[in-house]
């Protein structure tokens, strides 16, 4: 027993909130979870707030009983002091009639208490449990595991989660790294399988997720007392483009002990769909979409006979789109009939040739000329399997690609059943930059949107992060059913939205450590604050310290390493040899028609691909028919 | 179930029986203890003259310090014809003070129905809530007069609470004891050499003449010689009047509290000592209380505590 309920005329108990007292070294502080015994009925709830006051009538009595020198303010008798604590409740049992506290005695909560008042006895036990343990309850010299439910975290109930949390403090990734732990280990057999899909958005935050992280004891008791094995997850691949020489991997993850981390190069199919996300706002009107629409139905992919010309064309790459505009432009120049192709306007052809010429030159690297094309497993996602997309040394509009292109295709499988799981977590961190509450609507935006609001029905989950909550779309944190907000900024605290939180709470969270949540969802009426174990996997930062990434080298010799990546048995003079002298777009359209293969022969493979040498012959100019007039011939 | 409750669930049942006119206010005139006010000269000890002593500075007490004190409230309920009837809640504790912590070591309570015996022997009550405390008839049947009776009934009965709770205190601790109000006409504390009676009432004054003069313009942090009070009960004890705080600007009796100890030969040595350590007892000031200029904090947390059960 710590206290006893205290309930007055102007602070009465009602059935959201209490008051109780306790002794002055009771183990009961902000956050601490307490269960209140009155006659016929227990509440659970959690501590609020604190107040401390003595009997002191004002300050200025302590004035005059110091006799204005504070140095003579020593008493015999301490006064006489409280210690209150604002209570809000998280539960009644029984829950109807719906009545004010009583004035019963608090005790702390021990781990069954924990379970009830927060109602996980309704998902933790059972035929089907759907618990996932997210951290630890410590109040009081007591622990208890918190878990949440796996239906209003991963659907279908709610869905989706947001963490919010000031910069360096490791706590954003972390939290999400030890979800993700905790998820694989622990979401239910009967749900399905799961996979998630986490852009690594910036520096080497989620490159080393299969490597594993230093733990303290403490780390590994953690991890034990929430049922959970620590560890690296097992399945882990790695994409990321090109740079724009399109043979070195635009990613930190380039050592070579590390397992290899794939290229993610697209062409003009897979580009086509999201040229929206391309063009500026400028540039989309009906009749450029009607174009696009045309080209991507009638031309990309298939053989197209232009009445109007009498030409066909087979258009699959973007260097063969070029081939195609030019074969139009040279038409209308040639007839000058019109400037009319198909009921398109030239200066509408004209706008979007330029447009989609300029993406494989903008997202060089990412987009490729000649389609050879290297993507993510669509169809073949693995159950407990995380795929990295490493897009953090990309631009900003090669990144809004992968992202919309990303979770289209996502959405996509998923509807149709046929991804190879039955959900995926999307985790997406910087919110602020890719769905900021203010400026123009984006295409990403509005794909965050739409996967808030209507991902969970099919299975596809956002985990986002933020630094700061207040500047993301309202629609898109107040869809997570689950947030959680690690230690936060004064000024972040003080907007609005976190109105709802006592001071006390705010305190807390501005000096919050590392490690330490607080945490919302659905089934807890009120904010719970929990620790977590530091995830069993290599930090980013440590990361590039272990496996720095391999240093920038010449075509040549990126080339090799790329094949030998591929098989040890490659000759890296071998291969030397082989390119040299090569034109670079025939290197890299070999090299990735190799990776893309993975032949048991490698050299062999990408010898075939490279094709035979053309070597370049210099033809010296014909001497010439002699003249048949004499030189000295004045009339000649 | 709280005294308020008590007392209506009391006139309920006086109503019930019909003899009674149930009441619920409490006439002014029985208001606080009924005092005589009265000069009693006493016997100078120390001394031939009565003189102002400086004391020195204050310094608490270095041992753990006892409080004791007692409450009372109680209010009419109706009336017997025209004999009052009244219900009171009488308490006294014991809080010691450890480290400069407080913490009660004993307590006790108990509910009066106050009356002319006569009456009460008449009142037919169902339960046990109150225990009858009759006194006698008196010649003069005034209504105000009964009252003033019942209020020394209550007045007695409490300071027979007080002396019971103290007495079992003492059985169990020989910490030092302040008792609030006088300790002469209580036999447990008149000879106890480890007990401080601390009286804030002036109604019965020491001196006359010269000698009041002297007691009741006392300077600030100074005593008065030690004298035997002439109104003592039980055993001889030993007194002095201290003044706590200044009166200058405010009044006679203001911070003046008259001392008293048993009669030990070492009372007068252990005066000043006794009152440096009773001067260090003024604070913390036990405001908002009226009477905070003669109101020892530890006297007060008692009396807080009393009422706040």
């Amino acid at each position: 027993m710590i206290g006893q309920v205290v309930a007055t005329e102007l602070k009465p108990s009602t059935p959201h909130q209490f008051l109780f007292w306790t002794a002055r070294d009771a183990q009961v502080g902000i956050g601490s979870i307490v269960r209140v015994e009155g006659p016929g009925r227990t509440v659970y709830g959690v501590v609020t707030d604190a107040f401390a006051y003595s009997d002191l009538a004002t300050p200025m009595d302590a004035v005059y009983a110091a006799d204005g020198d504070p140095a003579g303010a020593i008493e015999p008798s301490h006064r006489s002091e409280i210690r209150l604590y604002q209570t809000a409740v998280l539960r009644h049992v029984p829950e109807e009639p719906l009545q004010s506290v009583p004035l019963g005695v608090v005790y702390l909560a021990t781990d069954a208490d924990v379970g009830v008042a927060l109602r996980m006895d309704a998902y933790t036990t059972g035929a089907k449990p759907t618990g996932v343990p997210v951290g630890l309850y410590a109040a009081g010299g007591l622990e208890a595991p918190i878990q949440i439910d796996a239906d209003f975290l991963l659907g279908p109930e709610a869905a989706h989660l947001n963490i919010t949390g000031v910069s360096g403090l490791a706590t954003k990734t972390s939290a999400v790294e030890f979800f993700l732990t905790s998820i694989f280990q622990r979401f239910p057999a009967h749900k399905g399988r799961i996979a998630a899909l986490c852009f690594n958005v910036k520096g080497p935050d989620l490159l080393f997720l299969d490597q594993p992280g230093t733990l303290t004891d403490e780390d590994r008791r953690l991890y034990d007392r929430l049922g959970l094995e620590s560890g690296p997850f097992q399945h882990v691949r790695y994409f990321a483009p090109f740079k724009n020489d399109g043979v070195n991997l635009n990613t930190l993850r380039t050592n070579p002990d590390l397992k290899p981390t794939e290229p993610l190069v697209w062409g003009l199919r897979e580009v086509l769909d999201y040229t929206e996300v391309l063009l500026n706002r400028d540039d989309i009107d009906a009749k450029a979409d009607g174009f696009i629409d045309f080209l991507a139905e009638r031309v990309v992919g298939k053989e197209f006979r232009d009445e109007v010309s009498g030409q066909t064309f087979l258009v699959r790459t973007f260097a063969e789109l070029e081939g195609f505009f030019k074969a139009i432009f040279e038409f209308l120049e040639t007839t000058g009939r019109s400037e009319i192709w198909r009921t398109h306007h030239v200066a509408t052809i004209r706008k979007i040739r330029n447009r989609l010429g300029n993406i494989s030159t903008r997202s060089k690297g990412l987009v490729t000329d000649d389609g050879e094309v290297n993507d993510l497993p669509w169809g073949n996602f693995e159950d407990r399997n995380i795929y990295v997309v490493d897009v953090a040394g990309l631009d900003p509009l090669a990144q809004d690609l992968v992202f919309a292109r990303i979770v289209s295709k996502l959405r996509e499988h998923l509807e149709r059943r046929d991804l190879g799981v039955e959900h995926v977590v999307v985790f997406v961190d910087e919110l602020n930059k890719y769905a900021p509450q203010e400026g123009h609507d984006t295409y990403v935006r509005k794909m965050l949107l739409d996967l808030s609001e209507r991902g969970r029905y099919l299975g596809l989950v956002l985990f986002s992060a933020q630094q700061f909550r207040s500047q993301v779309h309202k629609r898109v944190v107040g869809n997570a059913g689950t947030s959680v907000f690690g230690r936060l900024d004064a000024d972040e605290l003080s907007t609005p939205g976190y109105g709802i939180l006592s001071p006390a709470i705010k305190a807390k969270l501005a000096a919050l450590p590392k490690g330490e949540l607080m945490l919302r969802h659905p089934h807890f009426t009120q904010p719970i604050f929990v620790k977590f174990p530091r995830p069993s996997v290599l930090s980013g930062r440590e990361g590039v310290e272990r496996f720095p990434p391999e240093v920038e080298v010449p075509f040549e010799d990126a080339v090799a390493r790329r094949l030998r990546a591929l098989s040890p048995a490659v000759s890296v003079n071998r291969i030397k040899d082989l390119v040299a002298g090569r034109a670079t777009d025939d290197v890299v359209r070999a090299l990735h028609a190799t990776i893309r293969n993975r032949p048991d022969d490698v050299t062999a493979f990408f010898t075939k691909c490279l094709g035979r040498e053309i070597k370049v012959r210099s033809v010296a100019p014909r001497a010439g028919v002699a003249s048949l007039k004499p030189a000295d011939d004045p009339y000649a | 179930m709280s005294r308020a409750l008590l007392f209506e669930r009391l006139r309920r049942a006086l109503g019930r029986g019909g003899q009674v006119t149930v009441a619920s206010t409490m006439p002014p005139a029985v208001e606080g203890r009924p005092d005589d006010y009265r000069l009693a000269p006493s016997r100078l000890i120390e001394g031939t003259e009565l003189r102002a002593t400086p004391v020195g500075a204050a310094a608490a007490c270095p041992e753990p310090l006892a409080f004791l004190d007692g409450t009372q409230r109680y209010e009419v309920v109706g009336y017997f014809d025209t004999v009052p009837i009244v219900a009171a809640f009488i308490a006294a504790a014991v809080r010691l003070r450890v480290d400069g912590r407080f913490s009660t070591v004993e307590r006790a309570e108990r509910r009066l129905l106050v009356s002319r015996q006569d009456v009460l022997a008449k009142l037919r009550l169902e339960g046990d809530d109150f225990e009858p405390c009759g006194f006698d008839a008196s010649d003069q049947v005034h209504p105000l007069k009964e009252l003033e009776n019942a209020h020394r009934a209550i007045d007695r009965a409490r300071s027979g609470l007080e002396q019971s709770v103290g007495a079992a205190f003492r059985r169990s601790d020989d910490a030092w004891l302040i008792v609030d109000g006088v300790i002469s006409d209580a036999p447990i504390w008149a000879r106890d050499p480890r007990a401080i009676g601390i009286s804030k009432s002036h109604a019965t004054l020491p001196f006359a003449g010269p000698d009041l003069t002297t007691y009741l313009t006392l300077p600030a942090l100074h005593r008065t010689s030690v004298f035997e009070p002439a109104t003592w009960r039980f055993a001889k004890v030993h007194s002095f009047g201290l003044r706590l705080w200044p009166h200058e600007g405010q009044d006679l009796l203001h911070g003046l509290v008259r001392i008293e100890v048993a009669e030990t030969d070492q009372s007068i040595e252990r005066a000043d000592e006794l009152s440096r350590w009773i001067l260090a007892e003024r604070v913390p000031l036990s405001r908002p209380d009226p009477r905070w200029d003669r109101l020892l904090y530890g006297v007060a947390t008692v009396e807080r505590h009393l009422r706040a059960r």
